[in-house]
């Protein structure tokens, strides 16, 4: 089974991509969860797509495509402080408990401007377009 | 032990940002500071002019892991200020929504954040590579409390059913009924993890706490009681700026909030297991006990078994109350603005958290004043770590710095909650 979950913060300006990608495709969209709501809704997948906004100093609106089945995130786009319990996390708590479904692929939309407000900048909703066309219309 | 300056620029698993700094000489600690650098964020001062029914949901944003314990004194206070009591069976939905709220504070405290730190890991993932059952169990348990909170408030995060007078929506019974049967998988698992606790190696720690908590005449208490200390406060809610003063330091965002005398306090789970142990079930003592823990607790590091044991408690508590519940006629008591003063207090999962509101005749708030548990506690910490700091002057610069970082997870802090307030002064120099 086929699952696609977008990340993010609808109130942050770029932080909301991953959420809109997930809406446009039929996915799961979550709000700013913790590593425990990813790993609960990604139960029962076999094949695992996950979407969220990166600021890591590339051109505004690329698009990072990355494979986590086989090993974490590069911590330049993901963070893995301890702090925040968020995908990088999520992922790597699914590994230890083998929890994570064979394929895990992400995608990292990168943002410009993630400040106190809805609506993604002109980038990034192109961005959104090229990823919604891509993964198309999710299963499950 | 020669001098020496320890320094943590930035706290790891605490809620919130935070840093520490510990400076010695000659062997006695000389400045302990915990560096509240989290930016304030003036919630009193915009609450102004905000309609009562906004403000349950206003408030449940100054924390994304306790905001039930935000809407719950806001309701006590404004219905304290309306002359309305909440009774029967919405008092008790609301006290079965407070414990969704701790199950899933707690555990995410006790084995995501605190639990890495007694078994030498830097992280939760680490510690779920070697002890996978015990990380698994302990999302099934917060699961199970974030289901509550879905089911009674209407949302896992921010609960939006919760209003002044009760709720807007009464669950339904096969919703209950489905939550029963995820709290009876889980209880035993939290009995078991009150137990594992117990395995863990606590440093050698007693203080001389002066304790203050809620105390109900026949419950553990949620959201309603007087306040109570060890060492002789017994006073209604309404009294607490009587005994209790917040004032600004400089090294932090965050107000600190002492006795009038000038004295530290301490509140959440080791003051609410020292002045009501003998309320908790006869299950949850002994769970306690064959942890390790007498009827009091005064090793901060043992908190972990506390929370554990509140846990436990929670659970079995949510079963009993679903287990009793008909339906109550109405979702919520009626409430017509009027001006006046309300207080109320209820007990978050780190401890009281205290709500005065004055409201005017329409209903909307002129003056709002909020105590966040953390805040209270920011004096004991740093007390704290100056007599941890005396009593281990063996160990070296590293092993200090770790168990002091970990001496400050005990507390479970919540920074986000502790600086939701700053009174700005501004000096221009000329």
């Amino acid at each position: 089974m086929k699952v696609l979950i977008g990340i993010g913060n609808s109130f942050r300006g770029d932080d909301a991509a991953g959420l809109k990608v997930a809406e446009a495709v039929g996915g799961i969209a979550l709000e700013s969860p913790d590593a425990a709501e990813i790993l609960a809704a990604w139960e029962g997948a076999t094949e695992l797509v996950l979407v969220d906004a990166v600021l890591s100093g590339a051109a505004p609106g690329s698009v990072h495509r990355l494979d986590a089945s086989h090993r974490p995130l590069p911590s330049n786009l993901f963070s893995s402080d301890s702090h925040h319990f968020g995908l990088a996390q999520a992922i790597e708590l699914g590994r230890a408990l083998g929890r994570l479904p064979a394929s895990v692929k992400v995608y990292g939309i990168e943002g410009r401007d993630f400040d106190f407000h809805q609506g993604v900048s002109q980038e990034v909703s192109v961005a959104i377009d090229v990823l919604t066309k891509e993964l198309g219309v999710a299963d499950g | 032990m020669r001098n020496k300056t320890i320094k943590v620029g930035y706290l790891a698993r605490v809620e919130g940002e935070g840093g520490l700094y510990i400076r010695t000489k000659g062997g006695k600690v000389a400045d302990v500071k915990l560096n509240i650098f989290e930016p304030p964020r003036f919630f009193e001062a915009f609450l102004r002019g905000r309609f009562m029914h906004e403000v349950p949901d206003i408030t449940a944003r100054i924390c994304g892991i306790c905001p039930v314990a935000y809407q719950m004194s806001s309701v006590h206070a404004l219905e304290d200020a309306l002359g309305v009591k909440v009774t029967g069976q919405l008092r008790e939905l609301r006290r079965l929504l407070y414990c969704g709220e701790w199950i899933e504070s707690h555990v995410l405290h006790a084995f995501f954040l605190h639990a890495p730190d007694f078994l030498g890991y830097p992280d939760a993932i680490q510690l779920s590579k070697d002890h996978p059952k015990i990380v698994e169990s302990a999302l099934r348990m917060k699961k199970a409390g974030n289901e509550i909170v879905r089911v009674v408030g209407g949302r896992e995060i921010h609960p939006i059913n919760v209003r002044v007078g009760g709720f807007y929506r009464l669950p339904k019974r096969a919703e209950l009924a489905g939550l029963r049967e995820t709290l009876l998988a889980v209880r035993d698992e939290a009995r078991a993890a009150v137990l594992f606790t117990g395995t863990l190696p606590f440093p050698e720690l007693e203080i001389d706490y002066h304790f203050v908590a809620l105390r109900h005449e026949s419950e553990y208490p949620f959201c309603e009681g007087r306040l109570v200390s060890n060492r002789g406060l017994d006073i209604p809610i309404r009294e607490y700026n009587d005994h209790f003063v917040e004032i600004h330091v400089e090294h932090s965002n965050a107000l600190h909030s002492e006795m009038r005398d000038g004295g530290a306090y301490f509140v959440g789970p080791l003051a609410r297991y020292h002045l009501n142990h003998e309320l908790l079930p006869a299950s949850c003592r002994e769970a306690a006990a064959a942890a390790g823990l007498g009827p009091t607790c005064r090793n901060p590091f043992r908190s972990i078994t506390v929370r554990c044991v509140e846990t436990l408690y929670a659970i079995e508590e949510a079963i009993r109350i679903i287990d009793q519940y008909q339906a109550p006629d109405a979702p919520f008591v009626e409430a017509s603005p009027c001006a006046g003063i309300g207080h109320g207090c209820s007990e978050a999962p780190r401890g009281i958290l205290y709500h005065r509101y004055a409201i005017d005749e329409d209903g909307r708030v002129r003056e709002a004043k909020i105590v966040p548990p953390t805040s209270q506690n920011q004096k004991t910490i740093e007390e704290d770590l100056r007599a941890f700091v005396e009593k281990h002057p063996h160990l070296n610069d590293e092993q200090l710095t770790w168990q002091c970082e970990q001496a400050v997870r005990n507390y479970d802090p919540c920074i986000s909650c502790a600086t939701h307030f700053l009174r700005l002064h501004r000096e221009e120099e000329s």
